[in-house]
């Protein structure tokens, strides 16, 4: 059964209306990968919201993820093995879509990017060796985007 | 913002598996007086699916899913589903093969869908009745 676990990060120079810069779509078994590639965004100047952190017991974890899905304006998508098969995974595709956000697919190792559906495989992915070097790849392109913005 | 007058667009979402039932709603809708988009019959499914997606969702006033196992399991079901959401459209969900408690205990089914928008096929004439209501103008209003 696959459990849906999604983290979102903020960026601190937001400069538009968003509270939430990223958001981060990924599988459960994926969770120790992202949390370090959450931690490394931190690390390069983005501000993480991290579900396993941030939701606290009682909430409705749905309501907030769907909240953080609206107030984002990057969606980050995981992509494993795992959550290629995972409807969420597609949902929070057309959510994106449907709002006009950047899509950005990160790759892990294990997965052959010729197993991508191709309706995610015309953005540009990134894949690198660690979480880190990918998180600081893709916070490159988030504080270069969102200087170009202001 | 209202819509002109442009005829009310029902998006149908569902398995190349189920075309003939989805062709029979859509053409019951189109009885109804809305019109009818099948989403397979017509777009051309490939790299410009994105942009006709796009397109076609951000015009539908409501999206109906024809939900059936094997489509509980098709991607383009989802992000349809998603960009719905995202536009807070209606989304009416008719099962088939399987009954609404199945659905509702799936890991998979959507929290945010109310109760009353999860119909059986078999009672798809109830939707019917009310798309009626929602795309014919009343002739009191009309004066």
């Amino acid at each position: 059964m696959s459990e849906t676990t999604i983290a979102t990060a903020a960026v601190t120079r937001e400069p538009k209306r968003r509270a939430y810069d990223v958001f981060l779509s990924y599988s459960s078994a994926s969770q120790p990968w992202v949390r370090k590639f959450s931690d490394a965004l931190t690390a390069s100047g983005i501000t993480s919201w991290f579900d396993a952190h941030d939701i606290l017991p009682g909430e409705r974890w749905r309501d907030q993820i769907e909240r953080a899905l609206r107030q984002s304006r990057v969606l980050i998508m995981v992509l494993t093995p795992e959550s290629i098969q995972r409807p969420w995974t597609f949902f929070e595709l057309g959510a994106a879509l449907a709002d006009g956000k950047r899509i950005v697919p990160v790759l892990s190792e294990d997965v052959d990017p010729a197993d991508i559906p191709a309706l995610v495989s015309q953005f540009q992915f990134v894949r690198e060796r660690t979480p880190e070097a990918a998180a600081k790849r893709v916070a490159e392109a988030i504080l270069r985007e969102t200087e170009a913005g202001t | 913002m209202a819509r002109k007058k442009s005829k009310w667009l029902v998006f149908i979402s569902h398995s190349s598996e189920d075309t003939w039932v989805a062709r029979q709603i859509a053409r019951e809708i189109d009885n109804r007086g809305a019109t009818p988009f099948l989403d397979e019959a017509d777009v051309d499914v490939g790299a410009e699916f994105e942009e006709d997606i796009r397109d076609f969702i951000d015009k539908a006033d409501e999206l109906l899913v024809l939900f059936t196992p094997w489509a509980l399991e098709r991607p383009y079901v989802w992000i349809e589903i998603g960009a719905a959401w995202q536009r807070r459209i209606p989304i009416v969900v008719v099962l088939h093969g399987l009954s609404a408690k199945e659905f509702q205990v799936h890991p998979n089914a959507p929290v945010f869908l109310k109760k009353r928008d999860i119909i059986r096929l078999n009672e798809v004439d109830k939707y019917l009745k009310q798309l009626s209501s929602r795309t014919r103008p009343r002739k009191k209003n009309n004066e």
